[in-house]
Parts: C-alpha cells; sequence; structure tokens
C-alpha cells in the first residue's frame, strides 16, 4: 500500500482533473431559444452558439405570427442580473423593439421570456416579403435568428368537370 | 524491433489523440477550471515521477 501510494495519488489528480472538465462544463449561464413558426418548433441549444455559430435560419410564413421562448439558465453558485433585449432587423437597421426586460436570476434556477413577431404588423409599416434578423442579446452574448418570410401556399384551382 | 516501432507509432498517436481531445475540451473551460486542471496536471507527472523513483525505475 505504501509502495504505491504516489500512484493512487497521481490517479486522484487524474480524476480531480475528469472532474473539473465535467463540473466546470456544467457551470455557467446558458440561453436556449424556442422558435416557433406555424406548428413547428426549432430549438437552438446553447451548444449551437458555444460553438461559434451564430446565425440560426428560420422560415415562416407571411401573415402568421412566430413565437419565441427564450430561457436563461443560471448554473452558478451567484445570482445572475443582467438585461436581454431582442429586436427585428433588416439590411443592420433596427426596425422594432420587441423585448426589453431587466432579470435578476437565483443560482441554479432558470428564467423563461416569450414573445411574438406578427408579420401583419410587419406588412403594416410597409415592409414585404423578405429576410429578417432576430436578434437576441444579453450582456454579452448575442444570437440572430434569420427569418426568411415566404408567401402562404395558394389553393388549388376549382375545375369543373362535366 | 518491427514490432517496437509499430508500437511506437501506437503510442504517438494515443498521445496525438488524447492532446487532441483535451486541446477541444479545453476551449469550454473557464479561466480557474484551466487553472485547476493545470495544476492537478502538474501534480499528475510529479506524483507518476516519484512513483516511478520508489519502486526502483
Amino acid at each position: 500500500m505504501r509502495r504505491h501510494v504516489f500512484l493512487y495519488l497521481a490517479l486522484a489528480c487524474f480524476l480531480g482533473i475528469i472532474a473539473i472538465f465535467v463540473f466546470d462544463g456544467y457551470l455557467g449561464v446558458y440561453d436556449t431559444v424556442y422558435v416557433t413558426t406555424g406548428e413547428h418548433e426549432q430549438e437552438i441549444s446553447p451548444e449551437f452558439a458555444q460553438r461559434g455559430e451564430n446565425f440560426w435560419p428560420a422560415g415562416a410564413t407571411w401573415g402568421d405570427k412566430t413565437f419565441f421562448r427564450y430561457q436563461v439558465d443560471n448554473r452558478r453558485f451567484t445570482s445572475y442580473s443582467g438585461s436581454i433585449q431582442a429586436s427585428l432587423w433588416k439590411e443592420n437597421e433596427k426596425i422594432l423593439d420587441l423585448l426589453t426586460v431587466d432579470t435578476v436570476i437565483e443560482p441554479f434556477a432558470t428564467v423563461t421570456e416569450t414573445w411574438s413577431l406578427d408579420s401583419k404588423e410587419l406588412e403594416a409599416m410597409g415592409f414585404e416579403v423578405s429576410q429578417y434578423t432576430l436578434k437576441v442579446e444579453r450582456d454579452g452574448s448575442e444570437l440572430s435568428i434569420l427569418i426568411h418570410y415566404s408567401y402562404p401556399p395558394q389553393p388549388p384551382e376549382k375545375v369543373e368537370v362535366r | 524491433m518491427r514490432t517496437y516501432v509499430l508500437y511506437g507509432f501506437g503510442i504517438i498517436l494515443c498521445i496525438a489523440g488524447i492532446g487532441y481531445l483535451a486541446a477541444e475540451y479545453v476551449k469550454y473551460l473557464s479561466e480557474p477550471g484551466k487553472l485547476g486542471a493545470l495544476i492537478l496536471m502538474v501534480g499528475l507527472f510529479a506524483l507518476l515521477g516519484k512513483h516511478f523513483d520508489v519502486i526502483g525505475w
């Protein structure tokens, strides 16, 4: 036992490194966005932003509402406070503010914010079927959702049968 | 001799693979996590060296 004490200590160090990798990976502030267009919900996981990608493509039908759910998970031992902003952009210009809230999240708690984007409102503002960028910002982190609008499918023409 | 060359290749590939995976994981670690892992890694190699010293290598 005494002969191998340094080997066991080395093994303990190795297990400590693995524990740091697991625990450190779990801790942090993570945000998840859910986009619902039509009857289809898409989840934008925190790993998407961690990979360095920050443009999520989403398709929507012109005339429909698009619903967003933003979930911030505070997996830290201290509370988190900050502001969450969601806005719609077109050609690098902000055209609509959708959400601005200041939030305080207790340790190991989750906060969910919801908002929607109505394309009829865009139409009333004089905008047309096109691509729009929805930016979700939270203290240094930014996620962009590229919304590609398309016209609703046309009903088939009636054919008279004689 | 040829067997030892193959062993050498195997060991190098293992070390390269583990090094690559570790480098990928380290990207997502926080600064205190990186420091903790570095200290433990230094301790790991020091203790392994001491172990081999004690058993008479």
